[in-house]
């Protein structure tokens, strides 16, 4: 009662955001549909174009975002309420010419799908809602760097007259699709930066799996089957929606685009033997684009995605034999994989949202999955083949970047359900025509057992509200924070404890990064902060000389395993003051400067 | 048949009048007693209603400091009246911004250990919003003592300011634009612990 009782408030307080995100994401996927329709002969129902269109809805507001951003730097037009409402009009006018272009009418087909996925889409939204209840930000490191690249867009949105005074945003960060979007909505529609980096991300983690329906429905025809791999996907394990504990905003939003690129793929594939694709080719294109910029490594899911479909052509090619043993070879080397990862501290992880209290399920499609290679032996391998690339991808270098690899571990554990829930949902369909029509009851008891023990499941083990591991703001925080806002000049610079990033299987050089609620120093109040390593030891006179020279004049110690140690602090009065104590977050000045 | 019918609506009416009289006796037994004042208590892990968060020191104002959670569904604009044996004090409070529920006051510092009576006052009326008594713990002593120069505003001077009593600011400070952030060779660390494991999983493992 408590989870509705929060998303219930949640949605009552935050009702214009919300609305604000449901009405774009609305016009994203009618102008998807639309688009689709016009310029292909493509004639799917409704369930399959709403699903396709939930994972594309970004590709048309993206570059709406950047347009808008050109036409405010450039001829000082500024976004705003007016100019969106005008926008939406014009863009209903494309609708009912496009309308009138298209030939046929979009079929129907099941409304009980429809509805269905329609209500899958708002409940597990809903569900999501109370993350927000419990947490005034974003969770974690990620979120921090986020808020300010969207603070000074917006910036840029609402004051920059020049593209010669546009500045990038933040250093040393590339791909800002996510970020473009989000500035767009709180520029125009006037909203709390915060606010709508959770809403949005609970919006796109409710929507995650619905995509999943297009591609099942399409291989195999079946609604049901469609419907199993999404419920899999928004309920079968922890992720993807965990990830918005770790501030993974862009690479969760990358998820609809892949999801997308993936199935504009597939349709090039389907339908090239009977029209010349040209189009659809374009479309993928420019969705893999814009896949790219809201996350970079989205293109190398892609390829893994084509790679695999590739691969799986030329091996259902071959002789049954040489089937069975590459098949052989290809569930080896997985194994391998699986050993390497487990062995490797900084991976080691990676299984755990797929193990645990959810084993039974991954062990389920684990066995639909024999039965799934048995009708649908193409998609079904190109699934496998894609775990496996995926897992390649953790130890593939990228050359010339010392210790990057061309996925980490956080970006495989996040996407692993993708191919898992396509499995169960081909295996579920293979499985429903092994049994006999005449045994219809026993299909029927036995989809009505599984669905349900995946919703039991939900309700036992799945925690819509943030997890303790990633919130790094406390209440204390919080106060100080704005303590540290008004009582302190604009150039103070402060020290914030960082720790290293071990997220790849090479850990020789880690990348660094804040890691307590220092990292909201700068976004929230506009001081400039200076990373320092977590275990510092502010009694050297090594370290005091290090502030010293660096103009450090602030300490911000939080409440994490990984922020500094305020006994080491405390322990030279003659060089550190304590200007703020509160037991979970500490302001010391550094006074000891010769 | 109609004999019966008449003791069971008996029973009836006796029971529904009974239950009504049982929710009514609070209000008639009590007529000059108003609603009774909210008690704040601790912050709990998650807190859902009105709490006191922590007890703090802002040291460079000469102040103690107190924190509370407080819910969407609750204003925020209220003062502290604090009791302390036969002194009374008064806080100002004031939203943390980009936190709604999050809510601070300051006034004079009260010895560690006081037990004392905290009112929470409403701002416009000065009606009382609720009421607890605590403990004062959890605050730590001010370190150093070190004479800041007045600067005539409630801000901290700059360390130059402290050094050398000029308002000279520090030059590599300066030239840092917002949001820089120096990622530094770890050559000042202590040997200490091996990081966590970023991005962690929810544990125990669901």
């Amino acid at each position: 009662m408590n989870l509705l009782f929060d998303s219930w408030q949640v949605l009552s307080l935050d009702k214009w955001p919300i609305l604000v995100i449901l009405a774009c994401v609305s016009w994203g996927m009618v102008i998807t549909v639309i688009v689709l329709r016009s310029i292909t002969d493509l004639n799917h129902n409704l369930s399959e174009y709403s699903s396709l269109a939930l994972a594309g809805w970004i590709v048309p507001l993206f570059p709406v975002s950047i347009l808008v951003f050109v036409l405010a730097v450039t001829f000082n037009i500024r976004p705003n309420l007016q100019v969106a409402i005008a926008g939406f009009i014009l863009s209903l006018g494309l609708l009912i010419w496009a309308n009138r272009r298209a030939e046929q009418n979009i079929s129907r087909g099941s409304v009980l799908t429809l509805v269905t996925l329609l209500c899958l889409f708002l409940l597990s939204t809903f569900l999501h809602l109370a993350f927000i209840s419990e947490t005034p930000l974003p969770p974690y490191i990620d979120s921090a760097q986020h808020y300010l690249i969207i603070q000074n867009l917006v910036k840029d949105f609402t004051e920059t007259n020049t593209l010669k005074n546009f500045i990038w945003p933040v250093p040393i960060y590339y791909h800002l699709g996510f970020h473009f979007i989000a500035a767009l909505l709180v520029a125009t529609f006037q909203l709390n930066i915060a606010k709508l980096i959770l809403i949005l991300g609970q919006i796109i983690v409710g929507s995650a799996a619905i995509p999943l329906f297009f591609l099942v429905k399409l291989e195999t025809g079946s609604d049901a089957a469609g419907l199993i791999a999404v419920l899999l996907g928004s309920f079968g394990w922890y992720m993807p929606s965990f990830a918005v504990n770790w501030g993974k905003y862009p690479a969760l939003l990358s998820l609809q685009t892949i999801q997308f690129c993936l199935s504009i793929l597939y349709l090039i594939g389907k339908y090239r033997k009977f029209f010349k694709p040209h189009w659809l080719i374009a479309i993928g294109a420019f969705s893999t684009a814009v896949s790219f910029i809201i996350h970079t490594r989205s293109i190398i899911l892609i390829g893994i995605g084509f790679t695999a479909w590739m691969f799986a052509g030329w091996w259902r090619s071959q002789k049954f034999k040489w089937r069975i043993l590459l098949l052989g070879i290809m569930s080896g080397s997985l194994l391998i994989e699986s050993v390497l990862i487990n062995s490797n501290s900084n991976l080691r992880s990676l299984f755990d949202p797929y193990f645990g209290s959810a084993v039974w399920i991954t062990g389920s499609i684990g066995l639909l999955s024999i039965l799934a290679f048995k009708k649908y032996p193409k998609f079904s391998f190109a699934c496998l083949s894609s775990i496996f690339f995926l897992l390649l991808g953790l130890f593939i270098p990228i050359p010339h970047i010392t210790d990057l690899t061309l996925l980490d571990r956080p970006l495989v554990e996040m996407i692993l359900f993708i191919p898992l829930s396509l499995l169960g949902g081909l295996g579920y369909m293979t499985l429903s025509n092994l049994v006999s029509a005449r045994f219809i009851g026993v299909r029927m008891i036995s989809t009505f057992l599984f669905v349900g023990a995946i919703i039991v499941h939900a309700f036992m083990s799945y925690n819509f509200y943030p997890s303790d591991c990633c919130v790094i703001v406390t209440q204390d925080d919080s106060v100080a924070l704005d303590w540290l806002d008004k009582h302190t000049p604009p150039t103070t610079l402060v020290a914030i404890s960082s720790t290293e990033l071990r997220i790849t299987a090479s850990s020789e050089h880690p990348q660094t990064a804040g890691s307590d609620a220092g990292v909201w120093i700068t976004p929230l109040v506009n001081r400039p902060t200076f990373l320092l390593p977590f275990s510092t030891d502010f009694t050297r006179s090594d370290t005091l000389s290090f502030l010293c020279e660096h103009g450090i004049s602030d300490i911000y110690i939080g409440n994490k395993d990984q922020s500094f140690n305020r006994a080491l602090v405390e322990e030279k009065p003659d060089w550190y003051r304590n200007l703020l104590f509160l037991p979970g977050a500490q302001i010391f000045r550094v006074i000891g400067c010769k | 048949m109609k004999q019966k019918r008449g003791p069971i609506g008996f029973v009836l009416i006796v029971a529904i009048l009974w239950m009504a009289a049982c929710s009514l006796v609070p209000f008639l037994t009590s007529p000059t007693t108003g609603p009774t004042t909210p008690e704040i208590s601790r912050c709990g892990a998650n807190p859902t209603s009105l709490c006191l968060a922590s007890f703090g020191l802002d040291n460079a104002g000469n102040n103690m400091l107190i924190s509370f959670f407080v819910p969407s569904s609750s204003t925020t604009d209220f003062y502290l009246k604090i009791q302390l044996d036969t002194d009374t004090y008064t806080y100002q409070c004031q939203v943390a911004e980009n936190f709604a529920s999050s809510v601070y006051c300051t006034g004079e510092k009260i010895p560690l250990g006081s037990s004392i009576d905290i009112g929470i006052y409403s701002s416009k009326g000065n009606a009382l919003i609720a009421q607890g008594t605590f403990v004062v713990n959890a605050v730590a002593l001010p370190t150093p003592i070190i004479v800041i120069p007045t600067t005539g505003t409630n801000e901290i001077p700059p360390v130059a300011t402290l050094l050398t009593g000029t308002n000279e600011t520090s030059t590599t400070a300066t030239s840092l634009p917002a949001g820089t952030m120096i990622v530094t060779p770890p050559r000042i660390a202590t040997k200490t612990p091996t990081p966590i494991n970023p991005y962690p999983n929810p544990y125990p493992n669901p």
